[in-house]
């Protein structure tokens, strides 16, 4: 018998060959469990810090959200969160974000230090709340600025086609408007919280502040934690362990600079000097100057360091809503009247 | 065949087990999102309350008098916020000045700019002064409620003001606060309805009226109208009763720790509208008792002939006559008559000699004139180069007696009151003795 004989036999054996197979079945599994579906449960971690909501903000935490939402490996959820709330509208586009995200992932908020208003509204979409005991909690209501009890007479130099064309409203119609709003959050919390809550509308709408012991006496708050614990909940209400922490505000922040590169990458000539041509596309007139460009190009040079630079300051510029001069040649100043659900500290 | 075949199963079996024991490494169990909550935001409205009927009816007679309105203390609000309490005074006949296009940065001229103006006041109103009434300026108010000018203080929580320095003289004290109630309201919490009054001039007719960013008054006089249950005071926690509108000490007073109410559109709400009616009504029913000191001013303005002018003798025309152009320029129009008319405001100019027929009025002030003059407070003095000025008040009449020992002394005389320079002569709040 000649050794290649041998060997064949040895080969095919089923003692060998039986091992083998289920070696590399359990490989295929394991493989195709990490890599194909559904692969290593991660729990998303969210952070928050001292925010205050405006639209800016919000556009960015809402990337987030909805980063975490599309990432099928992330399971749940947890937003470390504090903020004093902020434009209502903004506030309110959060709280309708985190509600969308709860309802195919666990969401889970610890609040650390301030939570109040707005940032208490946005929390009202998630899953679990919890807070430490010095967290401060609450203040569910709404604030707004409020024209003079005797409004201005218009010029004769404005021509408009009804009462309240200019101001959209009476100061009366405005202050129910408060009022509505109020109520509108009101009902939020009340629906969100259920029988969860212990504290009477009435309460509720004197916009106090609670101490974490007091939020979760109240049901304002469901239990007393740190961020260790919010991980935890997070993972059994998914149903998820041996899971791993992705940092969402890591991966944006890699998302958006992928994108602005991609962006420039056609301006670049390698040796950073399409920063210039950047900035010409960049600015509607260069010859105008523009200080803030011209301060960073001072301070980052012209190579790819300023570009870099470039990147940061393009991500602001896309956030900002700033409009110098909207509407040319329009004889009124152009006022925003706006509503708030904000903790203001001192109420003045 | 069979055996190979057998062999090959082992590999998917062996993957799927390898998935499954991962599977359950790793997921214990799914996610049960939580059912989606309803919120019914379509029924979140606000409330309105109804515009009150307008209810105003002042006296069919109507009276001539004057409301001052303080403008000089730098005070939180703009005429045209007053504009709904003014045509409610204005239709009662009586006419409204503000005090002070500007503010007098010395207090010394606001004092004075403030003691000529009360002279000829009914009532004065008082809203949010920011700059403090000085002690002497206090004084003055209160000298002039106490002669039966009425006065309207109103403060506003939400608005800067120093209130309380006049206030205080009065047993009355705005308090640092504001009221609020979260169930019943008009608008927001702050937009208080008060519903309890305590019957009177000031709240007839009252069934409920809506206060905005109203604060609490503590008084030694009565209260008049009550917060009721519900509304909470932002500071007070203690559970005395909440008055926002409340007398002082006097029935001259009235103190209401609200501006807003006012302003339109909120005067038209429930029964503000009968509120703001019932506080002209307040203001133009003073009964104002005049002094020598407020001379000319005890005369009305805007009539035919406020007063007769008697001389105590022919001789005395031109002094007559100075008299007559003086009132003029204060408004006051005049004649020079024959005889007294004991329905009507007079001015008597003679000399000593002349003292007989209005000797009942230099009686009843305390003025005897003989080879002497004497008065109650002072020694007797000469007759020579003296003047004796004695005001009598019976019931509306008013009687200004000015005597002196010659025409010329007299001219001197009816110049010194003509240019207010005669108060340092005053003995007595109706008697004066001038050398």
């Amino acid at each position: 018998m000649s050794l290649f004989s041998t060997a064949r036999r040895v080969l095919t054996a089923w003692y060998v060959v039986a091992p083998l197979l289920a070696g590399l079945g359990i490989a295929a599994g394991a493989l195709t469990f990490v890599y194909a579906s559904p692969g290593k449960p991660q729990i998303g971690i969210i952070d928050i810090p001292f925010t205050v909501i405006t639209e800016d903000s919000a556009y960015v935490i809402g990337r987030m959200l909805d980063y975490a939402r599309e990432d099928d490996s992330i399971q749940a959820v947890v937003i470390k969160l504090t903020s004093p709330g902020g434009g209502a509208a903004a506030s309110e586009q959060l709280y309708l974000e985190t509600r969308r995200l709860r309802a195919e992932k666990p969401v889970v908020v610890v609040m650390n230090g301030l939570v109040a208003s707005g940032g208490y509204m946005m929390s009202m979409g998630t899953s679990h709340l919890y807070v430490k005991p010095s967290s401060l909690v609450g203040n569910v209501g709404v604030v707004s600025g409020a024209d003079p009890l005797i409004p201005p007479v218009p010029g004769e130099d404005v021509v408009f086609s009804g009462p309240h064309k200019l101001d959209g409203a009476s100061r009366r119609d405005w202050i129910g408007m408060v009022d509505q709003l109020k109520s509108a959050f009101a009902q939020t919390v009340i629906s969100e919280r259920g029988e969860r809550l212990r504290i009477s509308r009435d309460e509720l709408v004197e916009a106090r502040i609670y101490s974490g012991l007091d939020a979760v006496r109240l049901g304002l708050a469901d239990d007393i934690g740190s961020d260790r614990d919010a991980i935890q909940k997070a993972g059994e209400l998914a149903g998820v362990s041996n899971y791993g922490l992705v940092d969402v505000n890591l991966e944006v922040q890699i998302e958006v600079f992928e994108e602005l590169a991609r962006i420039l990458e056609p301006l670049e000539g390698g040796d950073g000097s399409g920063t210039i041509d950047a900035l010409e596309m960049l600015l509607p007139d260069p010859e105008e100057g523009d200080s803030a460009l011209q301060a960073f190009l001072e301070e980052n040079g012209n190579g790819v360091s300023g570009l870099q630079a470039l990147r940061g300051l393009m991500l602001e510029r896309q956030m900002s809503t700033d409009q110098a001069d909207p509407l040319p040649d329009f004889p009124l100043g152009i006022g925003q009247p706006n509503f708030y659900y904000l903790y203001v500290g001192n109420g003045s | 065949m069979a055996r190979k075949l057998a062999l090959l199963a082992l590999l998917p079996a062996f993957a799927a087990v390898a998935f499954g024991v991962a599977f359950l490494l790793f997921y214990r169990g799914g996610y049960d999102p939580p059912p989606d909550v309803e919120i019914s935001y379509e029924e979140i409205t606000w409330p309105q309350l109804p515009a009150g009927a307008v209810v105003d009816s002042p006296a069919t007679q109507v009276k001539r008098g004057l409301v001052l309105v303080d403008t000089m203390h730098n005070n939180s609000f703009s005429e045209a916020e007053f504009f709904a309490l003014n045509s409610r005074i204005a239709s009662r006949g009586y006419e409204v000045e503000f005090v002070g296009a500007f503010t007098p940065q010395f207090e010394e001229l606001r004092h004075q700019l403030l003691e000529e103006k009360l002279r000829r006041a009914d009532s004065l109103v008082v809203i949010l002064p920011q700059l403090s009434y000085s002690e002497a300026e206090a004084t003055l108010v209160e000298r002039f409620v106490q002669k039966g000018g009425r006065l309207l203080l109103v403060s506003d929580p939400a608005r800067p003001q120093q209130t309380n320095t006049l206030a205080t003289r009065f047993g009355v004290e705005f308090r640092p606060d504001y009221l609020y109630n979260v169930s019943d309201y008009d608008l927001v919490f702050q937009n208080i309805i008060v519903r309890e009054f305590q019957p009177g001039e000031l709240t007839v007719g009252l069934d409920a009226i809506t206060l905005y960013t109203a604060g609490s008054i503590r008084t030694s006089g009565p209260g008049l109208a009550f917060a009721g249950p519900g509304t909470e005071s932002s500071v007070v926690e203690t559970s005395e009763p909440l008055y926002p509108i409340a007398g002082g000490d006097s029935r001259n007073v009235l103190a209401i720790a609200d501006f807003t109410f006012l302003v339109p559109p909120q005067n038209s709400l429930l029964d503000n509208d009968r509120l703001i009616s019932n506080i002209a009504d307040y203001l133009t029913s003073s009964e104002r008792e005049y002094h020598l000191t407020d001379f000319p001013h005890f005369y009305e303005t805007g009539t035919d002939n406020a007063a007769d002018i008697l001389l105590g003798q022919p001789s005395l025309w031109d002094v007559g006559i100075q008299m007559k152009n003086g009132l003029s320029t204060y408004g006051i129009p005049s004649e020079i008559r024959g005889a007294e008319d004991l329905s009507r405001d007079t001015v008597f100019l003679g000399l000593y000699d002349d003292a007989l027929p209005v000797s009942r009025y230099l009686q009843a002030a305390g003025v005897r004139v003989g080879d002497t003059i004497g008065t109650p407070f002072a020694p007797d003095l000469d007759l020579q180069g003296t003047t004796v000025t004695v005001l009598d008040q019976n019931q509306d009449r008013y009687v200004l007696v000015v005597l002196a020992d010659s025409p010329w002394t007299l001219t001197g005389a009816v110049d010194s009151l003509l240019a207010g320079e005669f108060r340092g002569d005053l003995v007595t709040d109706y008697a004066g003795v001038g050398r």
